[in-house]
């Protein structure tokens, strides 16, 4: 999570002084974009999701600063809601390299013959158990 | 036929090469590159596109980054520059840009004479 000092700072930077009505609006709906892409980043290791969080940052402060607050406000909706946005990054990533590389995880090949072992061995034991209880009843 | 739909598909398969050339030409910013293929007539890819594309573009080691600090602007930007890597994947694309060029206008050019 990006800590309030670093929100302090980086709207410091974008809009230093007094804020106008819509600069302070942007200013809230900037700040509420970034703290959910960031909520929505939480998938992805903490440098890649404060690298993206910043980028995005960054680059709202130079559309503002170059270009403006309507073309501010243009930029960020073009991004689109939050979530969407995040799902940009994360989507591919776990549609292509992560599904193909081998895993530890429980999905694993090596697991499910694991699995199938453990089951195997805990049936013939419970079959040697109640044969011998029969024998041993005979 | 949904022409926006089909110009939307032709765009964003182009959006890789696109970057990896203007990238070619030296270091460069998101906002930068975003000016650069933008520009009237050019493929028109938007804030929500630009980033993830130069983050998986990263990932897959086509391109590198880093932080400076700009002294007129007053703050940080995130550079881009092309790997080897990219420099390679490039040279493999455009041949078969150019190839698809080609055949595409023979195709047209047949097309428009009749």
């Amino acid at each position: 999570m990006v800590s309030a000092t670093t929100w302090s700072a980086f709207w410091e930077m974008l809009m230093p002084g007094d804020l106008d009505a819509d600069a302070a609006e942007f200013q809230t709906a900037a700040t509420e974009f970034l703290q959910q892409l960031d909520r929505a980043l939480t998938s992805l290791p903490m440098s890649e999701r404060e690298a993206i969080v910043r980028e995005t940052s960054q680059h709202l402060v130079e559309r503002r600063t170059d270009d403006g607050i309507a073309a501010a406000w243009a930029s960020l909706r073009s991004f689109g809601p939050p979530e969407t946005y995040a799902a940009e990054f994360i989507g591919d990533r776990f549609d292509r390299s992560e599904l193909m590389q081998p895993t530890t995880s429980d999905s694993s090949p090596n697991s499910f013959r694991n699995t199938v072992a453990i089951c195997v061995t805990v049936v013939l034991v419970l079959a040697l158990l109640a044969a011998g209880a029969f024998l041993f009843r005979g | 036929m949904d022409l926006a739909s089909w110009k939307a598909q032709l765009r964003k398969g182009a959006a890789e090469l696109a970057v990896l050339a203007v990238l070619r030409r030296g270091e460069a910013y998101g906002l930068q590159l975003l000016n650069a293929i933008g520009e009237p007539g050019g493929l028109d890819v938007s804030e929500g596109t630009i980033y993830p594309l130069l983050n998986r573009l990263e990932r897959e080691g086509k391109i590198g980054s880093r932080w400076q600090q700009e002294d007129g602007a007053g703050h940080m930007r995130k550079l881009y520059r092309l790997t080897p890597l990219g420099r390679a994947g490039l040279k493999a694309m455009l041949e078969e840009w150019h190839g698809f060029r080609d055949h595409m206008e023979r195709l047209l050019g047949d097309a428009d004479a009749r």
